[in-house]
């Protein structure tokens, strides 16, 4: 009990007080250093905005995307460094190798890929012969949150793969050669054996994954800063830009209560999708 | 006829292996040919005529860079300290002892794995206002602790409880209090993971963004991601030497994730899939 106590207490005081702190400040107003209760209005204020909606969209979109990204993107390295390959740390290494790049560098190196006149992608559209696709993938609302989730998926899809390498190395061995006497191909192997035992795995990763994608702020802060015309706008760039541009925090609070509400409630639904997949 | 099917899928996986990593390191690539290309001949085509380190030395040269780096070392290794400190606690406590609200803690300590920083910083901004802490190091250190602790908790409780017990059991009979059986004998016997969470603190300390650019205001403690975010747009830095600055901004991670990448590698899968 002593030992555990020094982080409980450090994470309670700098990490659920100062939750419990920034909720408080979505009921309250602050008029010349008083505060006034002013109950759900910073809430009402909130669900009026049509930036919160469109933001919110957004947010749902970005971290859904990401999430389906990082799995298929992670499941198919880790079958492959799960079939017995030499040096499996040196290949291992190599494609965790995203992972390791700041999302701020991350960003940085997309801007210049999608850059419009002599970006990367736009090169190598115009080699393969696709030159009318060249755009200016930042700069157009149609593209600009779609660009900026291809970015997160290549920075974080490693995380994913070495959570499913290692659950793939937790499945017994037996299995797949029971299946083998049975003349069950690959595929056959994949969905009744592979998938049904790593579904616990799967189902927890993807949960984390798409709360931590949901809070993520730098990329669509560094990339597009949340344009153009508000199309990249995401719930973790809109609650700074209330907070900080027009230093309104009893209303960046309320908005991120509601943040915390998506949170929850989607934990909740996922979870209790989760418990009737798992009976069947 | 069976061995040659087998030979047939061994190369058939190098082969699809092969391409994906290419695929995924392929904007790796591209980041360091553009920041070795000189200016004069930047975009001419992919893989310059001529490679220089000029791009490179001129970026380590500004104080725009060179100190923001400095800062994110100091930030970055004193909340690796700071975390390894109480999360070998914490960890030894819930791998050794059950007691009550154990179970409470362990949620909590999950629960600020997912707070969304963007509403912490409501209140971290006044309070580190008020208290004088603005764009200092101590600041930085104080909000990146809450970002590491709960994950490298989570490594070293399964690092702790991978230990036997009996040899524990052994130095208390001999009439070892728990503290000197925890310094003298799982810490030593742990240094994998004490190096996995150590370098898993380091890596999300200087990786962080969002507290960098909220709390700090100058050279004086900004560190390198907030400074390279400051870089984009401006008119005198061009792309090579955004590129540079970026490969730089990686390169401590690269390193440290080449020297120790096994001891790592498990460390994560421990924290991340039994947590």
């Amino acid at each position: 009990m002593p030992y555990a106590l020094p982080a409980t207490i450090f994470l309670f005081v700098a990490g659920i007080i100062p939750l419990i702190v920034s909720m408080r400040m979505g009921f309250y107003e602050e008029v010349r250093g008083a505060e006034r209760f002013v109950g759900v209005e910073n809430y009402i204020w909130a669900i009026n905005q049509k930036n919160f909606w469109n933001a919110t969209g957004n947010s749902f979109f970005f971290s859904g995307l990401t999430v389906l990204g990082h799995l298929v993107i992670g499941m198919g390295f880790a079958l492959l460094l799960n079939r017995g390959i030499k040096q499996l740390s040196f290949w291992r290494g190599m494609q965790f190798t995203p992972w390791l790049f700041p999302p701020a560098a991350v960003s940085v190196l997309w801007i210049l890929i999608y850059q419009d006149q002599y970006g990367l992608l736009n090169e190598v559209l115009r080699f393969i012969g696709l030159s009318s696709w060249a755009t200016n993938w930042l700069g157009r609302p149609g593209t600009a949150l779609a660009a900026v989730t291809i970015a997160s998926i290549w920075n974080w899809y490693p995380f994913l793969t070495l959570t499913l390498l290692a659950g793939m190395q937790n499945i017994p061995e037996e299995l797949y050669e029971a299946a083998d006497i049975d003349g069950s191909g690959p595929l056959r192997k994949f969905v009744f054996i592979t998938i049904p035992h790593l579904m616990p795995v799967i189902l927890t990763i993807c949960l984390l994954d798409f709360l931590w994608t949901f809070r993520f702020f730098d990329m669509v802060w560094i990339m597009t800063h949340g344009g153009p015309a508000k199309s990249s706008e995401v719930l973790a760039t809109y609650v700074y830009k209330v907070a900080f541009n027009t230093y309104r925090f009893d209303r960046a609070a309320a908005v991120g209560g509601l943040i915390v509400l998506f949170m929850g409630a989607f934990a909740v639904l996922y979870l209790w999708a989760y418990r009737r997949i798992e009976k069947g | 006829m069976k061995r040659g099917r087998k030979r047939r899928n061994a190369i058939l996986t190098y082969t699809t292996l092969s391409i994906g990593i290419v695929i995924v390191l392929a904007p790796v690539f591209y980041m360091v040919m553009v920041a070795l290309t000189p200016h004069e001949l930047l975009f001419d085509r992919i893989i310059p005529a001529r490679i220089s380190f000029q791009n490179l030395l001129e970026v380590f040269s500004t104080d725009d860079i060179v100190l923001p780096y400095r800062n994110s070392f100091i930030v970055s290794s004193l909340t690796a300290l700071i975390t390894l400190f109480f999360a070998s606690l914490a960890a030894y406590g819930f791998s050794r002892f059950k007691f009550r609200l154990a179970g409470m803690f362990v949620v909590m300590i999950l629960f600020t794995q997912i707070i969304p920083m963007e509403i912490l910083v409501l209140s971290y901004f006044p309070f580190l206002k008020t208290a004088g802490l603005m764009d200092t190091w101590a600041a930085l250190i104080l909000v990146d602790t809450t970002l590491t602790l709960p994950f490298c908790i989570l490594i070293l409780k399964t690092i702790f409880d991978g230990i036997p017990r009996e040899i524990e059991d052994a130095a208390k009979v001999d009439g070892c209090s728990s503290f000197r059986i925890f310094t003298k004998i799982t810490l030593p016997l742990s240094w994998g993971g004490l190096l996995a969470a150590g370098i898993f603190a380091f890596l999300m300390a200087w990786q962080e963004f969002l507290y960098g650019l909220t709390f700090t205001a100058s050279l004086k403690a900004r560190p390198i991601t907030v400074a390279l975010n400051l870089l984009i747009g401006h008119y005198v830095v061009s792309w090579e030497e955004l590129m540079a600055t970026s490969f730089f901004c990686a390169l401590p991670l690269l390193i440290v994730f080449a020297a120790f990448q096994g001891v790592f590698v498990r460390g994560l899968i421990a924290g991340g899939v039994k947590g």
